[in-house]
């Protein structure tokens, strides 16, 4: 089951819940006896709470898997910038080739004028 | 004649050196930047919300000393269990529900830096910091600079600026050598990391809808006790609590709010990722306006909440 649906059945509680207080408010201001409400609500709430922890344990279980994942696509990152860090070295060389090409050129230049 | 030969060769040269690259052009690292910055204020808004829902829980859960409730103060002894991990283990098997909360908040706030992390490292792949166009740049301008002079010493007469032409067109191969790579890597890893990035956003929304559970229940801990104070206060003091209760639905609502907010904002980040990786094809603009307002809305609704939160203490201390 995925955790939304897990999600929809706490919400239907936490709606039924929501309606047992609103029920048990009205009766408690006639003076009725509110008794087997205040019991009902205390039996959602449990309900309620239970589920809650479990939602909240299993998301702790996926996040060390995803936790995983992420570190992965950090490396995978870093070892591109590695290698664009080789690229431009690279690339200065052969400016510096060119550039050492270029001085030559004047030189010969000179040599011929 | 040495003109010419100049221009010829810088020409083949610098066709030779971008040989190969489809697209040459910088990439645009503003949205990148955006993207990291949305991801911070997501970031702070769900360590602000996993907070505020661990509070009111310990609160509520403190309450059950004094007004009865289901907690057990046995539930606080710890326990030392042999085996594994002994003698240094320690567990509480019934811990109160604020402390998963702590844990969760842990786990939330891990994750959260590790895609941070993340998107910093792709900034420095867009080469946002400009460092390597720097390094090129300053290389060629130190090369043009020492042959002019040589070819000065030289008695060249051929013009500073055509034997200039030949490093800045090595310069300029050279830079587009690296973006090339540059997009290529980026292109990649955007694509290869999508499903990692899917996973986490789909556990960031989930944290904002578990959250929400918590803060309805916390919500309902706090009316059940209102509901019998309520009917026991005489009618004097009932426009008092009616105030109170509306004070509480109003920061229940907008805490809400927030959640919802945090929900679609890490569900907009994995979408945002795919059209980024898009765009560092296409060429086109990512539009980060949603994701942006998204997180604006945020940083507003839990200042407002702050200032709320401050004021229901301030009251309560009267």
């Amino acid at each position: 089951m995925h955790n939304h649906d897990k999600i929809a059945i706490i919400d239907d509680l936490i709606s039924m819940r929501g309606k047992v207080l609103k029920s048990a408010l009205t009766l408690k201001l006639s003076d009725g006896d509110s008794a087997p409400l205040d019991e009902a609500e205390q039996k959602l709430e449990a309900k309620v709470q239970e589920l809650r922890a479990a939602l909240q344990r299993q998301w702790q279980g996926e996040a060390d898997e995803v936790r995983r994942e992420l570190r992965n696509a950090g490396k995978r990152v870093q070892r591109r910038i590695t290698d664009i860090d080789k690229n431009i070295k690279r690339a200065e060389k052969a400016v510096e080739i060119l550039g050492q090409v270029e001085g030559l050129l004047a030189k010969i230049a000179s040599l011929v004028v | 004649m040495l003109n010419r030969a100049c221009h010829i060769l810088s020409v083949v040269l610098l066709a030779a050196f971008a040989a190969g690259c489809a697209t040459t052009a910088p990439i645009k690292t503003d949205k990148f930047v955006a993207y990291h910055d949305a991801v911070e204020t997501l970031s702070a808004g769900s360590a602000e919300a996993l907070a505020y829902e661990r509070e009111w829980t310990y609160r509520n859960y403190l309450a059950q000393f004094t007004e009865g409730g289901a907690a057990s103060p046995a539930d606080l002894i710890l326990d030392f269990p042999t085996g594994p991990g002994a003698p240094f283990a320690s567990a509480l098997p019934d811990a109160p529900q604020y402390m998963t909360i702590r844990d969760t908040e842990t786990r939330l706030a891990e994750l959260n830096t590790l895609f941070s992390d993340y998107t910093l490292l792709l900034m420095d792949l867009t080469g946002a910091d400009a460092k390597d166009a720097d390094r090129i740049r300053s290389l060629g301008e130190s090369l043009n600079k020492n042959s002019l002079s040589a070819a000065q010493a030289l008695g060249v007469q051929a013009g500073a600026k055509p034997v200039a032409l030949f490093s800045a067109a090595a310069t300029a191969a050279a830079q587009a050598y690296v973006n090339h790579h540059r997009r290529e890597s980026l292109q990649a890893v955007l694509r290869d990391n999508q499903p990692a990035v899917d996973a986490f956003a789909r556990l960031g929304a989930d944290a904002a809808s578990i959250s929400a559970v918590g803060i309805k229940t916390e919500y309902q801990n706090d009316t059940k006790r209102w509901v019998d104070r309520y009917a026991k206060a005489a009618a004097s003091k009932r426009p008092k609590l009616i105030e109170e209760q509306l004070a509480l639905d109003e920061r229940t609502v907008a805490q809400l709010d927030a959640l919802r907010k945090i929900h679609d904002g890490y569900l907009l980040l994995a979408r945002k990722h795919a059209e980024l990786a898009t765009s560092v094809v296409t060429g086109n603009a990512v539009d980060l306006r949603r994701l942006i307002d998204n997180g604006r809305q945020l940083r507003d609704l839990y200042k407002r909440l702050r200032a709320t939160g401050e004021a229901a203490s301030d009251a309560h201390k009267e």
